[in-house]
């Protein structure tokens, strides 16, 4: 179990806001993205994101792509969920597809300046700006 | 002797030609999604139940563990037998295990793991099959390897049909002679006296006529099928080619087949119990079927534990166990039937690329969108709602194929998955999918395409509060001819604020402004929307005079929902082939079709269509929750609609008659009321507010001509504008009164 999943894990038995362990940033611990973080659909969809970029670190980007689109599923409203579906994307070499999710992720998290940064700096990779 | 062997050789290559068809044939299914399970979900324990019925699991009220594949409800837990379930890539297999789920107050308050006795955290109920693609032998098939057929059931089979198959050659001598005595003596062909080879032969290649021709071929060919073939292979052939049922048209063939519809496993879990009774039924399947027939199936059940206690299969212990064992019942949910006309769609979907021939026979595994509990609540709404509907006006009523028709489609617009699709109120009747492919015209449907058109006009010329005439104009078109239009109601309505002429779907007002904007804009709008079809910028464009699909409207106004960005709609998700390779994933795709601000303006004109407009009834009707929608009408009453949504669902519901004839009635009346019916189960109860994008301004102006109020102009109200577009000179008096 990742480290990350652990601490989700944990924050879901101690019934603790998911924005406790929901990072932003891979790896580490920043503050709740939203008003939503802690409904049970935004808990169950970042564990999933976890996942996905679980593998996408592990350059398996087909497989993180499957299940990101699943973490979208369970909490369409996770604006985090389509950022990481739009890297997996990338990864896979759709950068068409990747521009649209990150549309949504931008819509989505533009009440939270550092996720919107995130979104910004993603897009400005992609050809075409 | 030439002649024996030409025709064993003849007889070889038959077998062997019909051996390998039938070893990997097996049909394709159709998948409705998964329901994924987490504590806080919302999820009554009712619904739990339909869904847990829909993948086949059986209610258990009795005493004992809980097995795979069943149900027990215990107050507000249930405890639940999960099957395991082979998920596309990456997730694989999901092992089944006993599950506890503790609800209260409408949701999952907890889930367990009982065999680990720990917090189940990512758990999913399976999909339920929607379909099988079946070929014209209507035929269930699933090959399974031997090593998953329990030796329980093994030997029960062997027990009551062939006991001494793996000393025979093929055909059984010492058993043979026992029915040609019994046949001599009762001067007819009855007694088989057929190997398990024998009764393979007779269903791969033979008539069931009893000749004696038909005897001697069956007995040669068996021969030769054991000199070509293990012992091992007959055996799994045999169990995959057994016929053991009927489910409606459809032929229960094999064990593993048998084990899912009787009893909602697969046969790698089967006890002593159902495989005694499984065993039985082989001699008579109608005869035997547990669910139509319980005391003969539990009667051939004892028989054959008794045969195998004498055997000393088992002990007089397991013998007694399983004779106290309860017997299936059939599920109350028959989700095989709910979604017949969302099935031919995917069909028609993958028959681009998989011919028709790889969907009967290479058992694809095809994961779509549908929920089968909306379906079922779409399903119902539209059944009740058109017998509503006829009670209220019989002029409506006709019989057959000739009756009064609808189509919903519900779609999540953040996925563009299609959730429900009904195509017609009876497929049995007619099969004609007006969802996917009847091209109507939508009518005031389509006017939110000019609005938004406006809108999106970058001078800000246009906001909602902007005054636009709604009087009689006159159009001469191209061909020399002169459009008209009027209102429903009949009547002129003077200036009227852009919000009044979209929520009261004035006809006038919004010809002027299609015009007023430019018809090739608008049409442009409706393209990047997703609207296809022949779309003209011919002034009645704007009134939605042309022809689109239920669906394409559905997808058009996702993007309405979506704040300007259309997914592309989707049915099928996967497509995984028999050796559960991934062959087809369908991704989730988005596009911004429109900027945001506008289409907030419009959805907020929309939602005041519900609140005040042509679909104010949905309050009466029942329908609380905030959403915003449009009634359509087309030409003479032919076409009713309503497209309604919120920012996790669009619903679009058409009512009509299949030969265009008058339905006489505006979508208010015929096509809303069957909206709310589907919103009031499905729809999400709570509020679900729009969220406002970026440079959304509310001021508050003169009602009537849109400007800053100064006090001595009419009444006021709020209005949202594009920032930069707000009035910014004060109403006069004498404006304020015209």
């Amino acid at each position: 179990m990742s480290h990350g999943t652990r601490a989700f894990a944990i924050a879901l038995l101690l019934g603790a806001p998911l924005a406790a362990c929901a990072g932003g940033r891979e790896g580490s611990a920043v503050p709740a993205v939203d008003a939503r973080a802690s409904t049970p659909e935004r808990t169950a969809s970042e564990r999933l994101v976890e996942r996905g970029r679980a593998l996408l670190g592990a350059k398996r980007p087909s497989e993180a792509a499957s299940v990101l689109e699943r973490a979208v599923r369970v909490d369409p409203s996770n604006g985090r969920a389509y950022l990481a579906l739009a890297r997996a994307r990338i990864a896979l070499g759709e950068p068409v597809v990747a521009r649209g999710l990150l549309e949504r992720a931008a819509a989505l998290l533009r009440p939270y300046p550092q996720e919107e940064a995130r979104v910004d700096s993603v897009r400005d990779s992609l050809p075409g700006g | 002797m030439v002649a024996a062997w030409l025709y064993v050789r003849h007889v070889g290559g038959l077998i062997e030609e019909t051996w390998a068809r039938h070893s990997s044939s097996a049909p394709s299914r159709i998948y409705s999604r998964a329901l994924d399970l987490y504590p806080g979900r919302t999820l009554g324990r009712a619904d739990l139940v339909r869904e847990l019925e829909a993948r086949g699991y059986r209610r258990m009220d009795g005493p004992g563990p809980v097995r795979t594949g069943e149900y027990r409800v215990r107050g507000d837990a249930l405890q639940v037998g999960l099957h395991a379930f082979a998920y596309p890539p990456p997730d694989g297999l999901a092992a089944g295990f006993p599950l506890d789920i503790r609800l209260g107050a409408g949701r999952i308050l907890s889930l367990t793991d009982r065999v680990a006795d720990t917090a189940a955290l990512d758990v999913r109920l399976e999909p339920a099959t929607i379909a099988s693609v079946l070929d014209r032998r209507m035929v269930l098939r699933s090959p399974v390897p031997l090593q998953r057929v329990p030796a329980r059931l093994v030997e029960a089979v062997l027990t009551v049909e062939d006991r001494r198959f793996f000393d025979h050659g093929g055909v059984d001598p010492v058993r043979l002679a026992g029915a040609a005595v019994h046949d001599l003596l009762h001067g007819r062909l009855d007694q088989g006296g057929s190997t398990l080879t024998q009764q393979l032969v007779k269903n791969y290649y033979l008539t069931p006529r009893k000749t004696l021709g038909r005897k001697l071929r069956e007995a040669v060919m068996a021969v030769v099928l054991e000199h070509e073939h293990s012992k091992a292979e007959i055996l799994r052939a045999y169990l995959d080619e057994v016929y053991l049922g009927q489910d409606g048209p459809v032929s229960i063939v094999g064990v593993q087949e048998a084990a899912r519809h009787y009893f909602s496993r697969d046969v790698s879990s089967l006890d002593l119990a159902q495989s005694a009774l499984l065993a039985g039924m082989i001699r008579s399947p109608a005869a035997y079927d547990p669910f139509r027939h319980p005391e003969a199936a539990r009667r051939r059940r004892s028989v054959v534990l008794g045969l195998m206690a004498a055997r000393r299969l088992i002990d007089a212990d397991q013998r007694a166990r399983a004779e106290r064992q309860p017997l299936p019942r059939a599920s109350a949910e028959r989700p095989l039937d709910a979604a017949p006309y969302f099935v031919d769609y995917v069909e028609g979907e993958l028959e681009r690329r998989y011919p028709r021939d790889a969907l009967r026979r290479e058992g694809l595994r095809i994961f779509t969108t549908l929920e089968p509990r909306a379906q079922r609540v779409a399903r119902n709404a539209v059944r009740e709602g058109l017998a509503a509907l006829e009670e209220a006006h019989p002029d409506l009523r006709r019989s057959g194929e000739g009756a009064l028709q609808a189509a919903l489609v519900a779609m999540d617009p953040r996925t563009g998955d299609v959730i429900a699709m009904v195509g017609g109120r009876s497929y049995g009747v007619t099969q004609f999918d007006r969802a996917a492919d009847a091209r109507r015209q939508p009518g005031s449907l389509f006017k939110p395409f000019v609005y938004l058109t406006a809108l999106e006009d970058t001078t800000g010329r246009w906001t909602l509060a902007t005054p636009v005439a709604d009087s009689t104009l006159r159009v001469r078109q191209d061909d020399g001819t002169v459009w008209s239009p009027g209102n429903y109601d009949g009547r002129e309505h003077g200036r009227v604020p852009l919000r009044d002429a979209l929520v009261h779907s004035y006809n006038l007002a919004t010809a002027r402004l299609g015009l007023e904007v430019g018809l090739p804009a608008v049409v442009r709008t409706a393209r990047e929307l997703g609207v296809e079809g022949r779309l003209r910028p011919v002034p009645s464009v704007s009134l939605g005079a042309f022809e689109a699909t239920p669906l394409t409207m559905a997808s058009a106004y996702a993007a309405l929902a979506g704040g300007g960005i259309r997914p592309d709609p989707l049915t099928v998700l996967h497509v995984v082939q028999s050796d559960g390779r991934e062959a087809e994933a369908r991704e989730l795709t988005l596009r911004r079709v429109a900027p945001a601000g506008p289409v907030y303006l419009v959805d907020r004109a929309l939602q005041d269509v519900l609140e005040r407009g042509t679909a104010a009834s949905a309050r009466e009707l029942g329908y609380g929750g905030d959403a915003a929608g449009k009634t359509g009408t087309s030409s003479d009453y032919r076409d009713a609609w309503f497209a309604g949504f919120t920012p996790s669902l669009v619903t679009v519901v058409w009512v009509g008659f299949d030969d265009n004839r008058s339905l006489g009635l505006p979508g208010a009346v015929a096509a809303l009321p069957i909206w709310v019916r589907f919103m009031k189960e499905v729809g999400d109860p709570g509020p679900d507010p729009f969220p406002v994008p970026p440079g959304i301004r509310t001021v508050t102006v003169d009602s009537s001509t849109g400007l800053l109020p100064d006090g001595s102009c009419g009444a006021t109200r709020e209005e949202v504008f594009l920032e930069g577009t707000e009035p910014t000179r004060r109403c006069t008096s004498a404006e304020g009164a015209r």
